[in-house]
């Protein structure tokens, strides 16, 4: 198949969903898409990161919303689906045009004032107006003021978040009537970030960690050990945390060649690189980190990672989309991060990965997988132990063909050689500064970036990855200076 | 104190709670000539207001809310009552309720349970566990200022409590929990409870005015 190279990783990073079309007979909406509804309306704050999300016309790709029903009826009709992607791309602008000045949602606007408004022009709760403060607002008689930065109300919202308890009424006075309480509220951060229920055992940074890590207490070696101890997700959370804290470079969740020892009361994380040899005689054969040092990749290569996720598999297809999901922020169970035009997979493991229906998300899950598949999970070596012949151990199981697989991928349709590689490109591409700042994001402001925050959240993770050089500490004080967090 | 009156005093209170009061962010403006910001509603509805001598606040633009994780509403209420989060409540008199509820009130159970991540919505027992946990508490702090301790309701200690008293407790109770003084309307209205013939004693009244305050959607969510 040609490759397209339609999206790159920002594109992709930023709207977070790629559609694919699933029926034949259907005009699905493709990835051409995004962009052409921006090349239409370049002004629509949706478009601010360059293409606009796939749910402006999608509910889960490639069920189609309110806008995208009304699109298909306009859009070629009596044309053979699917359509071409350029011939889509071409034909999309006629179509959109046609429902301008339609309601699709019944909200009493117009598509059109929606797009360039930035509301949900699919969703009847969401329209333009009611997001200007216009007039002489009374704020000397408001508890907050909705208008503006609110002192008080951000004081509160970062105290509760990191400190894991409100303020007082006399603190909430104090930093109101400072000089600058901006800068009270910023030293405020600060201290927070030190505290136990940011960093300790179980408290906030943990709870971003719990669906990543996916603890399971029956499992656990160590410390509480579970009934049947295969390993200790402890390490997974101290690395998680001591990348997350203190300025430290958070793309190291993927890339460490060390792990993280943690002591409680108070809680402190240091960071140490052991041999598997030196970690056996260290810590015992039953929790010890058993991948060589060379071959480490952070989060990926933790054994946990390899006893929960891997287990048993020859080509560990599940890890390596966990780590898609939880580290990149694309799901390819919902169609995100699909790298269209992809080489049709090689069926190494006989699973049917190359018919047509398959095909549209193993095209990029298998390569993405290959460089996983070194590493022993459940059987035949100890969990993280990476072997280049691996695959020699499923020829009974799996057929003859299993040993063609490579261990070289792709990820975002890069070549990469082993694990090593794809976690570096994982860790330098955008997606990963995306998810990452999507994390706090959600976790600060209450939800997902809506269209309005669109700016913001651009901005917040594009300093993320440059003039914070990954630094979750730095962001988080930009993220409590957004107006998505600091307006009441 | 029978169910009936306790449930009678709770809805009660509710009626009075759910009064807006200037800092509520459902409150919407009227779309008036000069001073006014656009209301969230473009209906025009003016919505609830405040007391008729109370300012509007205007509604908030992105209206956006988050509960307080099961710990920090346990650490807050701790706080505002001088009490340890092991004394709020206990279930069977052994288990803190905190934990026991957890998923109902909005937190996780990871290791054992494979609950990663809140429930996206508030479960049927959601209210019910913030519920018990605030009258315990209250209940416990009542209890040892009436034992002289005096830290909330000093004004009790000889059992009963004149408007002056009461109005002086609330304020207390409001600034501790809400972290804000007390509008003329909440003083009056949860003073005022005491006067309810369901309400037998100062006591009583003592624990659910503090109930009331301790359960309003300011101090569960922020």
């Amino acid at each position: 198949m040609e490759q397209r190279a339609h999206f790159t990783p920002r594109v992709l990073g930023v709207l977070a969903a790629i559609v694919v079309a699933a029926h034949a007979h259907d005009a699905a909406a493709q990835p051409t898409g995004p962009a052409a509804f921006c090349a239409a309306y370049p002004d629509a704050p949706a478009c601010d990161a360059g293409a606009a999300a796939c749910d402006t016309c999608h509910e889960t790709p490639p069920a189609r919303n309110l806008i995208g029903r009304a699109i298909e009826e306009g859009l070629l009709p009596g044309e053979d689906r699917p359509l071409d992607p350029e011939v889509f791309a071409d034909a999309l602008p006629g179509a959109l045009l046609a429902i301008e000045g339609l309601d699709s949602d019944d909200d009493g606007f117009v598509n059109l004032d929606e797009w360039l408004a930035g509301s949900d022009a699919a969703d009847g709760d969401s329209f333009p107006g009611g997001q200007v403060c216009d007039g002489e607002p009374d704020k000397s008689a408001w508890r907050y003021d909705v208008c503006s930065y609110d002192a008080r109300f951000t004081f509160t919202r970062v105290m509760i978040d990191v400190c894991g308890e409100s303020p007082t009424y006399e603190e909430i006075e104090e930093v109101a009537a400072a000089e600058d309480p901006r800068a009270l509220i910023h030293e405020t951060l600060d201290d927070c970030l030190q505290s136990e229920a940011w960093r300790g055992r179980d408290g906030v940074l943990w709870q971003i960690a719990h669906r990543k890590i996916r603890p399971l207490a029956a499992l656990k070696a160590g410390a509480s050990e579970g009934d049947i101890p295969l390993g200790d997700y402890e390490d997974d959370y101290n690395l998680f945390v001591y990348t997350q804290i203190d300025g430290h470079d958070a793309r190291e969740l993927l890339t460490a060649g060390y792990h993280v020892e943690r002591t409680d009361d108070p809680t402190t994380y240091v960071p140490y690189a052991r041999t598997p040899a030196q970690d056996t005689a260290a810590r015992g054969a039953g929790v010890a980190q058993l991948t060589e040092i060379d071959r480490r990749a952070g989060m990926l290569t933790t054994r946990w990672n390899f006893v929960l996720n891997t287990m048993f598999t020859p080509i560990p297809r599940t890890t390596a989309a966990a780590a898609y999901r939880s580290y990149l922020g694309l799901d390819i169970a919902k169609m995100q991060g699909l790298q269209i035009g992809a080489a049709l997979p090689a069926d190494y493991d006989n699973k049917g990965v190359a018919a047509d229906e398959c095909a549209v998300c193993h095209s990029t899950l298998d390569p993405l997988t290959y460089p996983f598949s070194r590493y022993v999970g459940l059987g035949g070596g100890a969990p993280g132990d990476y072997r280049a012949n691996r695959m020699l151990s499923y020829v009974d199981t799996e057929g003859p063909g299993i040993v063609d697989t490579p261990e070289a991928g792709a990820i975002f349709g890069q070549p990469v050689d082993d694990l090593v590689e794809w976690a570096a490109v994982a860790a330098d591409s955008d997606a990963f500064a995306q998810a990452t700042t999507r994390d706090y994001w959600v976790l600060m402001v209450g939800e997902s970036p809506r269209d309005i925050d669109v700016a913001e959240y651009t901005t917040l993770w594009t300093d993320f990855e440059g003039d914070h050089a990954y630094s979750v500490d730095a962001m988080l004080h930009d993220l409590i200076d957004t107006e998505a967090y600091s307006v009441p | 104190m029978s169910l009936d009156r306790i449930t009678f005093a709770l809805l009660l209170l509710g009626v009075a709670g759910c009064r807006d009061r200037g800092g509520d962010a459902a409150v919407a403006s009227d779309a008036s000539d000069d001073a006014s910001t656009t209301a969230a509603d473009p209906s025009g509805d003016s919505g609830t207001t405040g007391a008729p001598d109370e300012p509007k606040q205007a509604a908030s633009l992105r209206a956006s809310v988050k509960r307080k994780a099961p710990d920090v509403y346990a650490r807050d209420l701790s706080r505002a009552l001088g009490l340890g989060t092991d004394e709020l409540c206990l279930e069977l008199s052994q288990y803190d309720c905190t934990s026991s509820h957890r998923i109902a009130l909005g937190g996780v159970d990871p290791y054992d349970r494979a609950v990663y991540e809140p429930l996206a919505e508030p479960g049927i027992s959601s209210p019910l566990a913030i519920d018990r946990i605030a009258l315990s508490a209250c209940g416990e702090r009542v209890t040892r200022d009436l034992a002289g301790e005096g830290l909330v309701f000093a004004e009790l200690a000889d059992g009963t409590a004149s408007a002056d008293d009461r109005a002086a407790i609330v304020d207390r109770l409001v600034l501790r929990l809400l972290r804000r003084p007390a509008e003329p309307h909440e003083l009056e209205a949860i003073a005022a409870l005491a006067d309810d013939p369901n309400i037998p004693d100062a006591r009583t009244w003592g624990q659910l005015a503090c109930f009331a305050i301790a359960t309003t959607l300011e101090n569960v969510f922020y």
